[in-house]
């Protein structure tokens, strides 16, 4: 369970995130629905106050001029319609947004809207609400006050309204984008939130995906370059690019490193080759020297024999062969590959060497559980390869035990193993084991695996060494 | 607002009342006798009043220049009404009469003020007060008759009523409650004035009731 939290931890945080998100939007959505309805309330209950406060400024500004003088109230409505509009208007000045005036014989009268933008063409009642401002005057005539509240699309308008003797007085507010919260505001507000909620979900799913796309897009080329360090990462166009980008520049760098030693080691295998060759030709030069001495003695003293030449002769043979082995390592002919069984090739390995192990005393046994095993090799190069180890293997063993061949055949390759029970190869023998010219034998020439493997590796195989428990195990790997 | 302004000028205002005044005194002889209600609506009775109040207005003698003044205007008036009343617009001659009746008593509170006539008790500090502050608003008012009244409007008017409310609250404030009574009136008066100018610009009613 904890491998598992620390392996997918990114998602993780990321799915966190996600609810996160989608909490915040929804907690908004409520708090802002109820913040939207107590505020609507707030604004009512606001407004219904400077309505009232209106409605009695009005009332008494009315009374003042009635008793004033006895005769106004049977003026003509015109003329009293004219002082109450400046009463109105000299009143609901005092109240921003407010409109209002007078009722009487089934008549507006004096009405204003001094804080209107164009007070001075607001002469007469809204006509939109003018039922329901009558509605609610008959309402006051008959209770005393009257109040409604209209709801618009995206207005709200109060009107209240009171009796005063046999008129009323009348006021009203137009409240703006105050409307019902089920309406254009709250609709708008949620939209907005539901979006973001869905932009910052996407988001995140979005992220998260890529997260994941690019890290596999990066391990996969890890892989990738864990088998063929030549590989390039792809390089994304984001952060994760940036990671591809130092991983491919690293990889250069390191093939830049490998270049180097690889130089350096041609350099070091050109001069030890060098050494090598010399040494190798020296040796028989010398030893042509000396007989050439003994010969002339020899001659001299008329004892001349027939085996001094052939010393001369096996060492021109033996130089003879190092430049044959030279070049058969330099030139080395491509591979006629073709299917065929292996089985048969390793009994014609051990038919041509078993004469050699017997005069050594090794036995030589091969063991295959399925002899059937087909690959693709260039047969005479595979036995060279082959000999070349079963020879390698009597030599180390020689009169101390067994060589085993054992061909154990798997899914998509075959391996060949040659086993001795010789001493084995000590540390630094197994690393130089594949060297040119290295050789743990007194007259060893040291090209025999360096050329087994440059074989190998020519047939799509490969040649190594598997240290054991007394004796050494080589190891040629082929497909199938 | 305004009005809230003045409420809290209104405390500033109100003074320890005195003791009390004498008795009201009767009516002065001049004063007109009280209307019906209503506008009037016969011909002759509108004579009559026109008469009245000329004769009224014509008692300026020693009159300084803003009795003049105010006489001057409500002569202006007076003919006003005797020529709606001759062009047979009984509503606009009764108004212009009703206005030229204002400067009339504007010219007896003047009067009152220099003791050229009697006038009445002053009322208590307090009646004065709301008086006063009734006034203010109905100064806010006379604005807005102003700008009802066809032009040439009579701008001096609306200042008169300042000047008086301006005198009225001085007097007030020198505790002198004749002085601040009578002016007080007179602002009024002057606003009851462009009330009945301002109405009288409105179309004749319809109908035979004016006839």
């Amino acid at each position: 369970m904890r491998a598992l939290l620390q392996k997918r931890r990114l998602q993780l945080q990321l799915l966190s995130a996600f609810l996160a998100v989608a909490c915040v939007a929804a907690s908004s959505v409520l708090v802002i629905s109820d913040a939207i309805r107590h505020a609507q309330g707030f604004v009512l209950a606001d407004a219904n106050r400077a309505l009232q406060s209106a409605i009695a400024d009005l009332k008494e500004q009315y009374q003042e001029r009635s008793s004033q003088d006895s005769s106004w109230s049977s003026l003509p409505l015109g003329a009293r319609d004219l002082s109450l509009r400046a009463i109105s208007q000299a009143v609901l000045s005092s109240y921003p947004g407010v409109e209002g005036g007078y009722w009487s014989a089934s008549t507006f009268l004096g009405y204003s809207f001094p804080t209107h933008d164009e007070a001075a063409h607001k002469t007469d009642v809204p006509a939109a609400e003018r039922g329901a401002i009558e509605s609610v005057i008959k309402q006051a005539l008959a209770r005393g006050t009257g109040q409604q509240v209209l709801r618009g699309k995206t207005d709200l308008v109060v009107i209240r309204a009171a009796r005063q003797g046999g008129i009323a007085v009348w006021a009203m507010k137009r409240l703006p984008g105050q409307a019902e919260p089920g309406a254009w505001r709250r609709s708008v507000l949620l939209a907005v939130l539901i979006t973001a909620a869905l932009i910052g979900a996407a988001g995140v799913l979005g992220t998260s995906m890529q997260l994941h796309r690019g890290i596999a897009e990066i391990t996969q080329g890890l892989s990738a370059l864990k088998a063929d360090f030549g590989h390039g990462l792809s390089e994304r166009k984001d952060e994760l690019g940036e990671i591809s980008r130092a991983i491919n520049e690293m990889a250069a760098v390191r093939r830049k490193l490998e270049a180097e030693l690889r130089r350096e080691d041609r350099l070091r295998t050109t001069g030890r080759l060098v050494a090598s060759i010399a040494h190798e030709i020296r040796n028989p030069l010398n030893s042509i020297r000396l007989c050439m001495q003994l010969l002339e003695q020899r001659l001299e003293k008329n004892t001349l024999r027939r085996e001094d030449f052939r010393l001369v002769r096996d060492e021109v043979d033996r130089m003879n062969q190092l430049l044959a082995d030279l070049l058969a390592f330099q030139q080395g002919r491509p591979p006629q590959m073709r299917p065929q069984r292996i089985y048969p090739l390793l009994e014609r390995c051990v038919q041509l060497t078993q004469h050699q192990a017997e005069r050594r005393g090794v036995q030589l046994l091969l063991e295959a559980n399925q002899s059937e095993v087909q690959a693709s090799v260039d047969d005479r190069q595979f036995m060279q390869v082959v000999m070349n180890l079963v020879l390698n293997a009597i030599e180390a063993t020689e009169g101390r035990g067994k060589v085993v061949i054992r061909m154990r055949p798997d899914s998509d390759s075959v391996a060949v193993e040659v086993s001795d029970e010789g001493p084995g190869l000590t540390a630094e023998q197994q690393e130089h084991l594949f060297e040119p010219f290295y050789t743990t034998k007194a007259n060893g020439v040291g090209l025999g695996l360096a050329v087994s493997r440059e074989l190998m590796q020519s047939m799509g195989g490969q040649l190594s060494y598997r240290p054991g428990e007394g004796g050494a195990t080589f190891v040629v790997e082929l497909p199938t | 607002m305004l009005l809230c302004a003045f409420a809290g000028i209104v405390p500033m205002l109100a003074v320890p009342q005195g003791p009390p005044g004498p008795p009201h005194p009767p009516p002065p002889p001049n004063a007109a006798p009280p209307a019906p209600p209503g506008p009037e609506r016969d011909p002759r009775r509108l004579q009559q009043r026109i008469a009245d109040v000329r004769k009224g207005l014509n008692q300026v003698d020693n009159a300084d220049s803003m009795q003049r003044e105010i006489a001057s205007f409500g002569m202006n008036y007076l003919e006003r009404s005797e020529l709606e009343l001759k062009h047979g617009q009984l509503f606009a001659a009764d108004r212009f009469l009703g206005a030229a009746d204002a400067f009339r008593h504007v010219l007896d509170h003047l009067n009152h003020i220099l003791g050229r006539a009697k006038g009445p008790p002053p009322p208590p500090p307090q009646a004065i007060s709301d008086h006063l502050r009734q006034v203010y608003f109905r100064l806010r008012l006379s604005d807005f008759f102003l700008q009802q009244i066809p032009n040439p409007k009579p701008e001096r008017l609306s200042a008169l009523a300042s000047h008086f409310y301006q005198l009225a609250l001085q007097a007030y404030q020198a505790r002198n409650w004749v002085a601040a009574d009578e002016y007080t009136k007179s602002a009024d008066d002057i606003t009851h004035a462009l009330e009945n100018i301002a109405q009288a610009a409105i179309p004749e009613p319809s109908g035979q009731r004016w006839r």
